[in-house]
């Protein structure tokens, strides 16, 4: 009887205890597992998509401040370091005018120097893993992640080491190129060094990406890379190469209207001439918080920052007075006195000075432009008058400049003069998008924001280009045991 | 692989079952005497058996406890045990048992709710159905919980029926909730403010004068104050900002004050609150039944907050035959929590503790008279130009924290069910079977509202958000008990299997562009704006086994091993090995003390175990469920195709956080019981600690990947005492107190971090130090000549190349030192009384903390150089000033932004002593009850946080663990009650 019991026993047990189908293997729902995309071909094509919306998103950086939104966050406050932005109230990007974002300690140094070495991070891993020349495919894919580490080693070179003319030997960044490196971090490489990097990846870049069509201009595509790279090249004094690549980029791209100019053409991706951006909708906007964001911070029209906040944009009064009275171009920036202004149905009076280049129809969904064919004429006026070519120097200069100034005449100008001449219309041609303190670096021009009648505000100060120079940010020094503070 | 397992659990359950003790027919003789009975894991033991450290609280302890989540009450009640809550009615606070367990894995506890797992909030159990909350600190208890016992184990026990027949028992009570502590002392006046904020602007133009090459920019630092006051935008007098301050420095006499609001009364005030309880006993010899109702309305001060619940519950016990008992808990939860503390500018503690006293609540027109809406309502001022004469605020523009608590929602609403079942078969005599099954079902709905009126929701017309989740929890307990005397010796075996998953599932919508500006629906907005949904799942299986055995009732031993597999790792790292022994020696039962007049009970014990903790945190206190995977986020690209983001990075060798237990200590009871004490020294050894590893950005972006890093371990000595002072018929004074020590010391860290030391926010992770000393620039004083903040630095001198220690005032260049100074605090418990008098009662119970530093970072804020009409420090006028150059603090102006750089200057001991709660009552004649039909009744008045003593006013130690100041901190709520407790 008592071995029945038992027997019944057992069996319930076993019954009971084999129901456990358990499986201690789980997959995350909502996000993906690296495990799951194993077994997904397109995975890199959609890791690198990824790469291209987290370089306009909030938290970029590793952030949640509202400073923290890309690389029009980055290129904003790169020009609000420059002589010719201003910032009404010190709020938010308020650091890099004041120069405060140089701090190892401020939160600005820890957000550029993230936002690019976290998509360093992914490109890395992705290359790591492709194979360039299977197929045309992964040449094209490989071809935008080089272009993407050039631009963002170009940019990071640009603020934490010392401009490349005459600093070629000086400490510059830890040159990352893979995602297997040893968890201590490297040390730096020489500015020289990371100059070569660049060169080689968005060369190698332009050669990949030869017969590839993107699907839009969110990706980079060869003329995108060409663009880069005229760049690049000018920086570092190959003005023959400079000057090609500038041409060919820009060929068979029709600049914008007056129209464009003066009303929506710089939130619109379909601005003929925009070579490189980020067309934003609500749902781009809905990453972070939808404040975090250019036009938030720089169209004064809208209901962000800029607009309702008031924390102004506004452009230096010397620039201002430079830009002669027939260049359209003048219309997008109030003069010396307060005045009333229309847009998207709105009329507000705006403050001396204030900038209307920037407008966003919508709440924030503006796209974004980062390279736009204007960019390139100067690049290449400029590279051509260095090379001793100053009559196609000042043809260059004359075919943008005619368009944008119907009195405007061919230049006389010659030698450092032309030079300045042609940097001069860069500035007024590219104000707000990041362009003027790389400049001022490279050429030298020390920040000049106290004279008579200035309309400088809280970060009335001068200072020598020996200070434009990112500190590294805590963060690495405190990781990285073999990286070196700058002075 | 799983299924081999799995048979051969089933196989060892055989192998015990047929070969086990089974052939005996000796049965256990009874025990009459009452003896305390300690609810221990999967089970009861007797208090005098206990070899670990088991403390416990029983109903009539919590009876009194006002607060929603009836944990965040126990402060001070329990040795070794921490509480750290927020005011917000109903949250779940944070508990740490004897220490630190871990850097970044969880340090919370496990809770077992009625035998099982507890995966939910307990602010779905009323405190009047609990009997009994028991806290196993040591191994010895807690290894049976395996992989989740590392913290230790909080079991909370429902009442059953007991006894016979049927009793009721109902509880009512009324009572106000209002701030606990008052806040920081900021100024409160616009005239004190405007005077303020001018001097900020002249004392900065003065001292910008005295710096080498400074250029006088024409107006005086008079003229700058004034123009520095008329950026501020709103005037709250009636004289121009240009004439409201003098040469002299003084105020206008003349000027008028136009308008106040006041920010602090229109966001707190008083609250009510309101509790029923109804618990219902009935019992016959087969079933024993507890029914309750329970209702709680719970206010809190800040207007739009608080917390309402509603439950049922039954538990049932029913034998069946003599040999096969049914045990049921049934429970059903509704709840409803209202949150106030948001993020950001818009969070209301930060905001009336920072906005300046002359921006106004309420909007009004040029001439400064209220506007209302068509039906009469009240407008707001959201800063942003609408106001008087167009002025804008730039302190947190497009936020007014009242106006937006008048329609905002953040809500949660919760319908909980949890049912546990067990069956327990008698196979023979001594050997039970019994399975536990317990499933807890939590449906809950999230609402955020944002209204269409003013703040940042209304320039989208209107936000609303939508989500629902679904989580449930299976629980699954097979477990064989055998129990056998031989004489004197006597035996419990207890082999068991455990499976326990959760599974959580839920989405999301929001919208923009209301229609109706208070409809909550979802088809009232047009805009979708988002749509996202979310999951997890996670499973532990273990298999145990544990001994107790007992000589005499003299000598104890126990021992229980547990192995654990946990789905958070990879399969080649996913199963770990758990284990407990103790010893007791009950000291007075042997012959030498047994007949003793002073020495009552005396028990030594001594535990050692190991466990596990795979509790890992994200960043944010989330819960990480896949630490060994990559993972990406999917997002729009904006064409409608989806791209991958990376967040976080895997890694396969990730294992297991081991934590070892040494405990030991005495138990003694003197003069008939009269005197209690227990002591205990512990050891926690933790070893392969969880944590982000120090990956510097350049190898791993923002990318966080988790190693086994280090290790860790807390020494220290908790000791609880209790005294019956007096024990009359109508007098009876009794007296506890409970302290605990602790030191904790990281042992090990990575290779590279070992010489620098890992720095973490404010504090630096060393080897020899602890996990909360704090790394900062020590403060060397203030520059008499112009104000500025001065700290040390060490460098190398370069004319002498010797290290040496100067002065600076660059904040960028000065050196942060290791303080030295610790967040741990030396000593922390709590103490109390009870008395009693006929059928009056009282008890007082405090809680303290001693010994330790905190950083008050909402002080150090106050003394910011912000230009935007934000709020100071009243000790202001503590800083330097040209008319006072030997001030203690530094020169506060509006461009200097290092003044007021994290620093020593803002340590502060975070020393309290915290009147936790005060309850009255008397217990009414029974005559008097009889007449109305009662069995007793008792009226009493009970208040809870009733008082504070810390180091600063405004500054509360408890809200954190580390001391450091949170300004979106929801402050402590108090709560004073009358309540009628009736037996029927």
């Amino acid at each position: 009887m008592k071995i029945i019991k038992y027997f019944i026993s057992a069996v319930t047990i076993g019954f009971i205890a084999t129901s456990c189908a358990n499986d201690l293997n789980t997959l995350p729902e909502g996000d993906i597992s690296g495990e799951q995309l194993n077994n997904d071909s397109n995975s890199p094509e959609k890791i690198l998509g990824g790469v291209y919306l987290d370089l306009r998103s909030n938290g970029a950086g590793g952030t949640t401040v509202h400073s923290d939104f890309g690389i029009m966050g980055i290129k904003a406050g790169a020009d609000l370091m420059s002589n010719d932005v201003i910032q009404s109230t010190n709020q938010h990007l308020g650091m890099f005018y004041n120069y405060e974002a140089t701090n190892a300690s401020n939160i600005a140094s820890e957000i550029v120097w993230t936002t690019f070495y976290a998509r360093i991070f992914v490109i890395n891993k992705l290359l790591d893993n492709l194979d360039k020349n299977a197929n045309a495919k992964n040449r094209a894919i490989a071809g935008q992640l080089l272009a993407l580490r050039a631009y963002s080693y170009f940019y990071l070179v640009r603020f934490y080491a010392n401009d490349y003319n005459g600093h070629q030997s000086e400490a510059g960044l830890p040159l990352v190129l893979t995602a297997n490196n040893p968890s201590q971090g490297l040390p730096r490489s020489t500015v020289a060094e990371v100059y070569v990097q660049i060169k080689k990846d968005i060369e190698e870049s332009v050669s990949l990406l030869d017969t590839y069509a993107r699907p839009s201009r969110a990706q980079i595509d060869q003329r995108a890379a060409k663009a880069i790279a005229a760049e690049v090249f000018l920086q570092t004094g190959d003005y023959l190469k400079a000057a090609q690549y500038a041409e060919e980029s820009k060929q068979g791209v029709a600049l914008m209207t007056e129209d464009d100019y003066t009303t929506t053409g710089f939130s619109n991706i379909n601005n003929p001439e925009v070579i490189w951006g980020f067309h934003n909708t609500i749902s781009t906007m809905s990453i972070g918080n939808y404040y975090a964001s250019f036009f938030s911070m720089f169209d004064n029209t809208n209901e962000g920052y800029a607009g309702a906040a008031q924390i102004r944009k506004l452009i230096d009064k010397r620039l201002y007075e430079a830009i002669p009275a027939t260049d359209y171009r003048k219309k997008v920036f109030n003069g010396s006195q307060s005045a009333a202004y229309t847009f998207n149905g709105k009329t507000k009076n705006y403050p001396p000075y204030v900038s209307w280049k920037f407008k966003d129809p919508t709440l924030f969904e503006g796209d974004y432009i980062y390279i736009r064919a204007s960019s390139l004429y100067y690049i290449q006026a400029e590279a051509l008058a260095r090379q001793g070519r100053e009559s196609e120097a000042r043809q260059v200069l004359f075919e943008i400049t005619s368009k944008r100034d119907k009195a405007y005449t061919l230049s006389v100008k010659s030698g450092s003069a032309l030079i300045n001449e042609i940097v001069l219309q860069k500035r007024i041609e590219l104000w707000g998008e990041g362009y003027a303190w790389f400049d001022m670096k490279r050429l030298n021009t020390p920040l000049e924001r106290v004279y008579t009648g200035t309309n400088h505000t809280f970060g009335r100060f001068n200072l020598t280009p020996d200070k434009f120079r990112f500190q590294i940010p805590n963060k690495e020094i405190n990781n990285n045991p073999q990286i070196k503070q700058n002075e | 692989m799983k299924k081999k397992q799995c048979k051969l659990g089933v196989l060892a359950l055989l192998l015990f079952a047929e070969y086990g003790f089974a052939q005996s027919k000796d049965s256990l003789s009874k025990e009459t005497s009452i003896k305390e009975v300690v609810v221990v894991a999967f089970g009861k033991q007797k208090k005098e058996e206990i070899t670990g450290s088991v403390q416990s609280l029983k109903a009539k302890d919590l009876s009194n406890l006002q607060n929603g989540n009836i944990l965040q009450g126990i402060g001070g009640k329990v040795a070794g045990v921490q509480v750290i809550s927020s005011g917000q009615p109903g949250s779940q606070p944070t508990i740490r048992m004897r220490g630190i367990g871990s850097i970044n894995a969880s340090s919370d506890p496990l809770i077992v709710l009625d035998g099982i797992p507890y995966s939910g909030n307990l602010n779905s159990i009323a405190a009047s159905d609990i009997e009994s909350i028991s806290f196993l600190e040591d191994a010895s208890s807690n290894a049976l919980y395996g992989s989740r016992g590392a913290n230790g184990v909080i079991i909370v026990n429902t009442k059953r029926g007991k006894s016979k027949g049927l009793s009721i028992e109902a509880d009512v009570k009324t009572g106000v909730n209002f701030r606990s502590i008052e806040d920081y002392s900021v100024y409160t006046s616009p005239q004190d403010y405007y005077t303020a904020y001018y001097n900020r602007a002249r004392i900065g133009e003065i001292a910008r004068l005295k710096q080498p090459g400074a250029v006088p920019s024409g107006p005086s630092p008079h003229d700058v104050g004034l123009a520095a006051l008329s950026k501020l935008g709103y005037n709250a007098y009636s004289v121009p900002f240009s004439q409201l301050i003098s040469k002299d420095g003084s105020f206008n006499p003349e000027a008028k004050l136009l308008y106040q609001d006041n920010w602090k009364k229109l966001l707190f005030r008083p609250s009510l609150r309101r509790e029923a309880t109804v618990g219902i006993n009935a019992n016959s010899d087969q079933v024993k039944s507890y029914t309750s109702l329970n209702y709680l309305d719970d206010k809190g001060y800040l207007i739009s907050s608080g917390f309402e619940r509603f439950g049922i519950r039954s538990n049932v016990d029913y034998a069946i035959t003599s040999k096969l008992k049914l045990t049921s808990a049934l429970s059903y939860t509704y709840s409803k929590q209202d949150f106030g503390e948001t993020g950001g500018f818009s969070n209301p503690f930060q905001f009336a503790r920072n906005i300046a006293p002359f921006y106004p609540v309420f909007l009004r027109d040029n001439n400064y008279q209220r506007l209302y809406d068509s039906y009469g309502n009240a407008l707001y001022d959201y800063g942003d130009g609408q106001g008087p004469n167009g002025a804008t605020r730039s302190y947190a523009v497009f936020e007014n924290p009242v106006g937006n608590l008048q329609k905002d929602k953040s809500q949660i609403v919760s319908n909980i069910t949890n049912l546990n079942l067990g069956l327990n078969y008698e196979i023979i005599k001594g050997l039970d079977f019994t399975y536990n099954f317990g499933a807890y079902l939590e449906n809950t709905r999230n609402l955020q509202f944002g209204n269409t009126e003013g703040g940042t929701s209304s320039s989208v017309g209107g936000t609303i958000s939508q989500g629902s989740n679904f989580k449930y929890t299976l629980n699954h307990q097979q477990l064989l008990t055998y129990q056998k005397k031989l004489g004197n010796h006597s035996f419990n075996l207890l082999v068991g299997h455990e499976l326990n998953k959760i599974k959580d599932d839920g989405f999301s919508g929001s919208k923009q562009q209301l229609l109706l500006p208070d409809s909550q629906s979802f088809d009232n907005a047009v805009k979708i704006t988002d749509l996202s949904g979310s999951g997890y799942e996670y499973a532990v299986e273990g298999y145990f086994t544990r001994l107790l055995y007992n000589y005499d009732g003299k000598y104890f031993f126990n021992a229980n091993i547990r192995r654990d597999g946990s789905s958070v790792f990879s399969p080649e790292s996913r199963w770990g090995n758990f284990y407990g022994l103790g010893l007791a020696w009950n000291i007075a039962k042997e012959d030498f003390l047994k007949d003793n007049s002073v020495i009552n009970s005396l028990k030594l014990k001594a535990s050692y175990g190991q466990q596990g903790n795979d509790n890992i945190l994200l960043s944010g206190s989330n819960r990480d469920y896949y630490a060994y995977q990559d993972i990406y986020g999917i997002n729009n690209f904006g064409d409608d195709k989806p791209v991958l983001s990376l967040k976080k990075q895997g890694n396969k060798d990730l294992k297991w956080e081991t934590s070892k237990n040494l405990n030991a200590g005495f138990e003694i009871s003197l003069l008939k019981n009269r005197i209690n004490l227990n002591a205990d020294y512990f050891e926690r050894k933790v070893s392969d600690m969880i944590y982000t590893l120090p990956l510097p950005p350049s190898n791993a972006g923002s990318y966080v990947k988790y190693g086994n890093i280090g290790d860790m371990t807390n020494r220290g000595v908790q000791a609880n005492l209790s005294v019956d002072i007096l024990r009359g018929e109508e007098f009876q004074w009794s007296f506890y107190a409970n302290a605990t020590h602790y030191k904790n010391k990281i042992t090990r860290l990575p290779a590279e971090q070992r010489n620098t030391g890992l720095v973490t926010g404010l504090f630096i992770l060393t080897e020899g130090g602890d996990r909360y000393t704090y790394f900062l620039k020590e403060f060397a004083g203030v520059n008499p000549e112009n104000g500025d903040a001065l700290w040390y630095r060490t460098a190398i001198n370069p004319t002498t190349q010797k290290e040496e220690r100067t002065v600076t005032n660059n904040y960028k260049e000065a050196t942060d030192y290791n303080t030295g100074k610790s967040a741990i605090p030396k000593v922390y418990g709590g103490f109390g009384t009870d008395f009693t008098f006929k059928r009056f009662n009282l008890a007082v119970n405090f809680a303290y903390q001693f010994g330790g530093y905190g950083y008050d970072d909402i002080y150090r804020s106050l003394f910011h150089s912000d230009s935007y009409g934000s709020n100071y420090s009243t000790d202001l006028d503590k800083t330097w000033t040209p008319e006072n150059p030997t001030a203690a603090l530094p020169r506060v102006d509006l461009t200097a932004t290092n003044q007021n750089g994290n620093s020593t200057l803002y340590l502060i001991k975070s020393d309290y002593i915290s009147l936790q709660d005060v309850t009255f009552s008397y217990q009414l004649p029974e005559d008097f009850a009889k007449q109305a039909g009662l069995s007793g009744l008792k009226i009493y008045l009970t208040g809870n946080n009733l008082y504070l003593w810390s180091k600063r006013k405004g500054y509360d130690p408890r809200a954190s663990l580390t001391g450091v100041s949170d300004s979106y901190r929801y402050s402590l709520l108090s709560s004073v009650s009358l309540g009628f407790k009736l037996n029927f």
